[in-house]
């Protein structure tokens, strides 16, 4: 009682501290014995009497990753850890129910820090509510508190696992609501809070343009795509802190103020946007976590993240993002090696990351992200402890799995002060494993919950266990051949005799197998199997494999039944067995087929040794198996498979982990990554003929010397201006070559993650396309291999006003944030024409009702900015009692055009729109970027001229559509004689690649000289963009953005040698076969893994799906042969909008059969074709594991 | 020698073929009534190794060439009455060809009302190109200017999609115009490896499923087929089933069977399933056909490649595979022709494309068989088209220079023999709003007609239009 004394204090103390801590919302616990109670029935008999202390001796203990102690002692009281330490150290209480934990190792209750639970029905309940937001994806204010709890199966399939809490989260929804960390057990008080609000839960969730009604086809409801969905988190953060600021105003100065509109979803989301409550991520690509980070800085919130399994791809990116990471253990399938020509398809990133998932745990620990290993993401949950293996595996320590198992999701709910270790004054939260957890032959055997045990795999009680001497039966004559030894294993459900060694058994090739195949002191086996009498297979059970049976005899607490094979024992028929056992012996029974009975009496004494280890057993089998393959029929279909493989080496298990360690860490984890990019302090290009896009024209025999990213000089003999050591500058001979400025390619559409249109709305200029920049689209490195070095990423055209554009270089081989061009003037899509009226069940469905939106909200913004203005100059105490305007991501976006700090660029065909489109501007006092395809340009030049909009158009496209039945390829010359500044442009990504040849047309249809043709592609689009005072052409002062071709660039026969950015050499012809050989090399590695036993045993670990696909983890062209990716419980269903994205499957699946990737934007759709489409599928995955 | 030289007028609005020509409507070519000589012209007769003729001469009339060799021509060449042009710097090849196209089938991909491409259902055997193949269509004559005069026209869609047709891209009426109306049966082979994307739905087994479900159901149409045409020619009394009659040909090997394959897997598969049933197999698309050239040099399978300027399939392939596609196919000794693989209007891009295979190391002379004699060949008009030979057809391209290159422009064009009116629609709407600048700065009323800036004069017009 003396350490019953001394705990009770300072643990009821921090009881209460936890309790006034929880008032304050921080962190509510409430393990009090009345919360426990209250849901108990009155007794109808006696009252029970709980006795609540419980100690588990005998045991290894880990009390937290690192810390190890033998023979330990665990003392638990009413749910709490009373006492810990070494056997002997101190007295138990009286009263302790002891629990012996022979050979088992205890660990701290595991935590798993997402289980997702189904939340639709609460979350379109809240979205119906007053009060609740205009957008039924936002419902912050779904607790999962209120939500059912988790099944019973569902609790214990985790235990099963070693959990014992859990953060349950809401799962649909942008802003889905709270988590709520429970505990995972049975009884009521094993299966409480323990901190009510652990977070809100926010997703890059679309709807695909189209809500989940089977009649909503046509309804479209925003975001439909990923810029949509990050714009509605930014702009909900800010109403959020807004509407915050507004009740505080109202709280303050009532008078006169009109009081703030009920907004359940703000006033949920108030902590969070304030960063004083924790904003849980789901980030389902490494993309969408940096994502995550970004959006998480700018609103200044406390974000942490639920993981994807794919961050070790972004490992230094994600290290500086500093987030909490939940892991999630679904990795990929095995690739399909079986398949002809299937695992050709598969892209290196596909394959890497089947072999790499398993690291990203410990890559994550060791650059020091905390990092949590949950079960989310995972289709059977039961995968996790296989995965869990796999991990190790491949170099995860045991430390490191607990740790992300226990103290790290501790740390990241807020709750290690009650859980995540075994101290006293902790939750009596345990694990009890027979070996290391997740070993080979682990099993978790119960888990202990708020000092309530559960059992997983409980031992067997059945008294006896090893191996035994038989002596003579009471019942001599009835057998020919009498058994030696019983081998009995409850635990393992088996019961075996021991054959005599040198068998006298009829069937002399049995016994010489015997002999043979096992370890001489090891008695031969004959196996006892409760489920299957043995018949033709009893006759060869000494050779076959002892560790294959013996499994199954049904064993209560003191009895056993089986069967036998009777053959061996010199019986025809099968054999019935009983077993009757207590401490002190057993009394085995055999009844033959005629009714005989055969008793042993086997006293406790007559063990002789352990019941044999079954793995040790299954690899000696293994080793027999092999030999007999060398008679077996079937050895070559075996062999045909492989399975040979393993079965002549049982021991060696392949190793993953130098194939893995071999894999180069390039950037991005894909074909043709960058190990290190070429960038020498100084660059000297030689002898070529340089076009300077400048006044001085096309210089013969020129050289071009660049240093420190920017071009020196242009001109002849330039080598004695070299100031570098040699090492440091590269010469280059361009002898018969010609030098270009960078081509610029203004109107594209690649690399952008998650749709290019948000058309869910009329207008839409909140949306970014820098939010979803994607460095890793692989088209951005096809496209330095045609010379293009920046590129103006539009939105796409399918609302009158879209979003915001993305000017970048391509900065392949860096990370997103180096793919901006610094000082661009920030841009805006618009569209006009068939595109964006194409939808009829809104306005604008006519060219008429374009022109009139435009000016509406023109309007709009201009009022908005003066009443911001308004409040901004009033005097501090007028300010602080009025309430602030509303913050408008939309409003301020237009309101930069109408000041001049945002251009407009303006997908537009027909004349009418087009003189439409330049009135608006005029009469609202700014001048138009540029207009995009203009394709009937030349029909209004002069018109275009005199507003000084830029004209950036297809060279030659047409027909594809009613309003481009006009356009003609001179179209770019007409325009250009006329004083606009012309540009031609792909809005494709295959196109892009070769936009020299796009600069040709300029001369080919109306003669327009050579030297201006080139300008099309870089010096007029540069100046589009404004960014001419630094890219477009070769003159000093510029960045070194560079190409070298193999011949005139205007010449169908030119190649592209070598393409430069910014003095970073990106792309040279002969690094590029280097790559390809080396991609191959580790494709085959991978691949040779994938075929091995290591590979194998993988097919379907953790049940996640495999390849995801992915165009830069997009989902590009065909992946892995797996499940499909999980979806979300929200938008399973065989609606009628299911259906239709079956039927726009198809239409994808066609393209891909006739080689066209789906993925890939073409010309003059401008993303409105096949990206309607794309959207939509995109929602089917969207939830989870969509790889943008 | 008596020559005349023929005078034509070039110029913007109409680049009109003299006194029956004077519409801009894109009059079909009359009959070849006079003998036309090109003189001092490069010739790339595109017959079987054959190499260009630096200043040669070409003789055709009747709508056939009837000589050519290289200059000094013999004066007994050519008639006293005949058409000279003279063409120094010019290039002479045959008409090209655009394969695998849907030209004439589509004006407007996203007008409903303009498309026949594609025939509802999934077995349609019987349905041919040539039936609508519209002869007022806009998009032929802006693809003659790129030097295409013959096209290899495909029925899209279904799984058994009709037959292919060979057109002549200048003729009153579809009669006029059809060369060939049953130039190969189109079957569309199943992707054979499962996909794995964000948006497909169905496992890989499933795919695996639906993928033996497709094949043994054209298994199964073939197999029907087959049965049929045997039973009829036991019993010929038997009803005649359209769709099973429209295979004959290819049963008894005499038309092709156009498998419709891009990757490797595809193309394997459906050329052994050819192979097996003693079919012509001829492989469009072919982007994977590197990959399994072996397997088609074995069984002399040909392949239109279908697209140079295309994304590779897979993303671990190189940048450079569509472009370097036939040089590889000409180094394994398989047998292609080029197609554009491009939108009907956008056809005009082959040549350059042709080009760009060249630049990825195809042999030049080869390229240009690759889009002439090649494809008339797949056509099944080879004896016809495709060469500059005697006794084959006068449908010829005359050329400012390279054809490959984009700065090269069409100057005249032959179909059988008769010139074709090289004016279309885009022609006319430049001319119209060349027009609109004129009217705005007003010019001398005696000045020349607008010229287009691109359009020099064409050989043998007079040096200086002007007064």
């Amino acid at each position: 009682m003396r350490h019953a004394s001394s705990i009770a204090g300072p643990r009821q103390s921090k009881f209460r501290a936890l309790l006034t801590t929880a008032s304050l919302g921080a962190v509510s616990f409430m393990l009090a014995e009345t919360a426990a109670w209250a849901q108990q029935a009155p007794p109808a008999a006696m009252r029970p009497v709980d006795v609540r202390r419980d100690a588990i001796v005998n045991v290894t203990l880990v009390a937290t990753p690192g810390e190890r102690l033998a023979d330990a002692v665990i003392v638990m009281k009413d749910g709490w850890i009373e006492r810990v330490g070494a056997r002997g150290s101190f007295e138990l209480p009286a009263g302790t129910t002891v629990h012996d934990g022979a050979g088992c190792i205890v660990y701290p209750g595991f935590i798993d820090a997402c289980v997702r639970v189904d939340s639709s029905a609460a979350a379109r309940a809240a979205a119906g509510e007053n009060g609740a937001h205009w957008n039924a994806k936002v419902v912050p204010q779904v607790r999962a508190a209120d939500l059912p709890t988790l099944g019973a199966d569902q609790r214990k399939e985790l235990r099963a696992l070693g959990f014992t809490a859990a953060a349950i989260h809401p799962n649909a929804g942008i802003f889905r609501g709270s988590a709520q960390v429970s505990l995972l057990g049975d009884e009521p008080r094993a299966a409480r809070t323990v901190r009510e609000n652990a977070g809100t839960c926010v997703a890059f969730e679309t709807t695909g343009g189209n809500d989940d009604s089977p009649d909503a086809w046509d309804r479209a409801t925003y975001p439909g795509a990923l810029i949509g969905a990050i714009a509605l988190q930014r702009q909900t953060f800010a109403d959020a802190a807004w509407h915050a600021q507004c009740e505080e105003v109202w709280r303050a100065h009532p008078a006169g103020n009109e009081p703030p509109v009920l907004a359940n979803a703000l006033t949920a989301l108030h902590a969070a946007a304030a960063g004083k409550e924790r904003v849980w991520f789901d980030a389902t690509d490494e993309r969408n976590l940096l994502r995550a980070d970004a959006l998480a800085r700018e609103m200044k919130l406390d974000a942490a993240i639920v993981g994807s399994g794919r961050e070790y791809r972004r490992l230094a990116e994600v290290r500086a993002a500093a987030r909490p990471v939940v892991v999630p253990f679904d990795f990929p399938r095995t690739p399909d090696v079986q398949t002809p020509r299937a695992v050709d398809a598969v892209p290196l990133r596909e394959l890497e990351h089947w072999a790499l998932a398993p690291t990203n745990l410990a890559e994550l620990l060791h650059a020091g992200v905390p990092a949590a290993a949950s079960t989310v993401r995972l289709k059977d949950v039961g995968g996790f402890a296989k995965a869990a293996r796999r991990a190790m595996d491949c170099g995860t320590t045991e430390d490191e799995l607990v740790a992300a198992l226990t103290v790290n999701p501790a740390r990241m709910l807020g709750i290690s002060e009650v859980a995540g270790e075994v101290r006293a004054g902790r939750i009596a939260n345990l694990v009890v494993s027979k070996g290391p957890i997740f070993g080979e032959d682990s099993k978790v055997r119960e888990v202990w919950i708020a000092g309530l045990r559960h059992e997983v795999d409980p031992a067997s009680k059945f008294p006896l266990k090893g191996v035994y001497a038989l002596a003579a039966p009471d019942t001599a004559g009835v057998f020919t051949t009498l058994p030696e030894s019983v081998t009995i294993d409850a635990d393992e459900k088996r019961l075996s005799f021991g054959l005599p060694k040198p068998a006298k058994a009829e069937d002399g090739k049995d016994a010489t197998d015997a002999r043979e195949t096992k370890p001489a002191e090891q008695p031969a086996m004959k196996d006892a199997d409760g489920k299957e009498p043995r018949g033709e297979r009893g006759r060869r059970g000494p050779a076959e494999a002892p560790s294959a049976r013996g499994e199954g005899a049904n064993f209560d607490d003191a009895r056993a039944g089986f069967t036998i094979a009777g053959k061996p024992l010199g019986i025809e028929g099968t054999l019935r067995g009983s077993v009757v056992a207590t401490r002190e012996g057993a009394e085995i029974a055999l009844i033959t087929p005629d009714g005989r009975t055969v008793r042993w009496a086997v006293p406790a004494t007559a063990r002789t040794g352990d019941a044999p280890d079954p793995k040790k057993e299954r690899e000696a089998k293994g080793g027999e198996g092999a030999k007999d393959a060398g008679d077996a029929k079937d050895t070559g279909k075996a062999d045909a498979k492989g399975d040979s493989k393993s079965d002549s080496k049982p021991d060696a298990k392949t190793d993953p982990k130098p194939v893995l360690a071999a894999i180069p860490r390039t950037f991005p984890m894909a074909d043709y990554g960058i190990e290190k990019p070429v960038a020498p302090k100084s660059v000297l290009v030689e002898h070529a003929t340089v076009w300077t896009v400048s006044d001085r024209g096309i210089l013969k025999d020129a050289d071009l010397l660049v240093k420190d990213g920017k071009i020196v000089a242009v001109g002849q003999g330039l080598r004695s201006k070299v100031t570098d050591s040699g090492q440091d500058v590269m010469v280059i001979d361009g002898t018969g070559m010609h030098v270009t400025p960078g081509l610029i390619d203004c109107h594209s559409h690649t690399g952008i993650d998650g749709g290019v249109n948000e058309w869910t709305q009329n207008v839409t200029a909140e949306v970014r396309i820098a939010d979803v920049v994607n460095p890793e689209d692989i088209d951005w490195y096809r496209q330095l291999a045609g010379g293009l070095t920046a590129a103006n990423q539009l939105h796409g055209s399918a609302n009158p006003i879209g979003g915001q554009n993305s000017v970048v270089k391509l900065r392949w081989g860096d990370p997103v944030a180096a793919f901006p061009v610094k000082g661009a003037i920030p841009g805006i899509k618009f569209a006009l024409g068939e595109n964006v009226v194409r939808t009829k069940t809104r306005y604008p469905s006519s060219r008429l009702g374009v022109e009139t939106l435009m000016r509406d909200r023109f309007q709009s913004a201009r009022e908005w900015r003066a009443a911001q203005e308004r409040y901004a100059a009033l005097p501090a105490a007028e300010r602080e009692r009025t309430m602030p305007p509303q913050p408008d991501y939309e409003l301020e976006t237009l309101a930069q055009i109408l000041e001049g700090k945002r251009l407009v660029h303006c997908h537009s065909y027909r004349q009418d729109e087009i003189c439409m489109l330049l009135q608006v501007a005029d009469d609202f006092g700014f001048k138009v970027g540029t207009l995009q395809h203009i394709l009937e340009g030349y029909k209004v030049a002069d018109r275009i001229a005199a507003h000084g909009a830029g004209a950036s158009s297809f060279s030659d496209w047409w027909a594809y559509k009613m309003e481009v039945m006009d356009a003609i390829p001179w179209n770019g010359q007409m325009m250009w004689k006329a004083g606009v500044v012309t540009s031609f442009n792909s809005d494709s990504d295959e196109l892009a690649r070769r936009m020299n040849t796009e600069a040709a047309k300029a001369v080919r249809y109306g003669s327009v000289p050579r030297e201006e043709a080139i300008k099309f592609v870089t010096l007029n689009p540069a100046k589009q963009l404004r960014i001419d005072d630094r890219c477009g052409s070769l003159e000093p002062g510029k960045d070194a953005d560079f190409v070298i071709w193999s011949a005139d660039p205007l010449s169908v026969y030119a190649r592209c040698v070598q393409t430069w950015v910014d003095g970073v050499r990106r792309f040279d012809l002969g690094t590029d076969r280097e790559m390809r050989e080396r991609d191959l090399r580790t494709r085959n590695a991978i691949i040779a893994l994938a075929a091995s036993d290591w590979g194998r045993e993988g097919e379907g670990a953790g049940g996640g799906g495999a390849g995801r696909g992915g165009r830069g983890g997009r989902g590009r062209g065909a992946a892995p042969a797996g499940t499909a990716p999980p979806v979300d419980g929200l938008r399973s269903g065989a609606s009628l909008l299911s259906r239709m994205r079956g039927a726009q499957q198809d239409r994808l699946m066609e393209m891909v059969r006739s080689g066209v990737d789906p993925e890939s934007v073409r010309p003059g759709e401008c993303g409105c074709d096949q990206a309607d489409a794309w959207n939509a599928m995109f929602e089917v995955t969207g939830g989870e594991g969509g790889v943008r | 020698m008596n020559q005349r030289s023929f005078v034509m007028a070039a110029c913007a609005m109409a680049v009109t073929a003299g006194a029956w020509a004077r519409q801009s409507n894109e009059i079909p070519a009359p009959k070849q009534t006079a003998q036309v000589v090109l003189r001092h012209v490069d010739v790339r007769p595109c017959t079987p190794g054959a190499t260009p003729i630096t200043d040669g001469w070409v003789v055709f009339e009747g709508g056939k060439v009837s000589a050519l060799g290289a200059e000094p021509m013999a004066a007994s060449a050519a008639k006293p009455d005949a058409y000279v042009i003279d063409a120094p710097g010019h290039v002479l090849t045959p008409g090209l060809w655009a394969s695998a196209t849907t030209l004439g089938l589509i004006e407007t991909a996203q007008v409903e009302a303009t498309d026949d491409t594609t025939e509802f259902g999934e077995f349609h055997a019987e349905i041919r190109a040539a039936t609508a193949t519209n002869p007022d269509s806009d998009l032929p004559p802006v693809a003659r200017n790129a030097g295409i005069l013959m096209a290899h026209v495909f029925p899209q869609g279904g799984v058994v999609g009709g037959h292919a047709s060979a057109m002549r891209l200048d003729g009153w009426t579809v009669m006029d115009r059809t060369a060939n109306a049953d130039a190969g049966v189109i079957v569309h082979w199943p992707m054979m490896e499962p996909v794995q994307t964000r948006w497909q739905q169905k496992t890989a087994d499933e795919q695996r499923k639906d993928r033996d479900k497709a094949v043994a159901a054209i298994d199964r149409f073939f197999d029907s087929a087959e049965a049929y045409l045997r039973a009829r020619k036991a019993d010929p009394s038997l009803n005649k089933d359209a769709r099973y009659e429209s295979l004959r040909a290819v049963v008894e090997g005499r038309e092709r069977v156009l498998l419709d394959a891009n990757w490797p897997g595809q193309i394997e598969a459906s050329v052994l399933w050819a192979v097996r049933r003693g079919y012509r197999p001829l492989v469009v698309g072919g982007l994977g056909a590197p990959d399994v050239a072996p397997l088609l040099v074995k069984h002399k399978v040909p392949v239109i490649v279908r697209g140079i300027n295309r994304l590779p399939l897979r993303e671990s392939d190189p940048y450079d595979t569509a472009y370097s596609v036939p040089a590889k196919l000409q180094a394994a000794g398989v047998e292609f022709s080029i197609a554009s693989g491009d939108e009907p209007a956008h056809e005009r891009s082959l040549p350059s494309q042709c080009g760009r295979a060249v630049a990825h190391c195809m042999d030049a002379t080869r390229a240009l068989e690759c889009v002439t004699r090649v494809p008339a060949e797949f056509a099944g008009v080879g004896d016809r088209y495709g060469t500059i030979a005697p006794g084959m057809s006068a449908t010829l391209v005359l050329w400012s220079g390279d054809p490959f290159e984009i700065g090269s422009v069409v100057r005249r064009a032959w179909m059988d023999g008769g010139e074709i009116d090289l004016n279309d629609r885009q022609k006319r709407m430049h001319g119209k709003y060349l027009e609109k600048e004129l009217q705005r700065t007003p010019m001398p009323p005696d000045a020349a007609p607008v010229m287009a800036p691109d359009q020099p004069p064409a050989p043998n017009a007079p040096k200086d239009p002007a007064p």
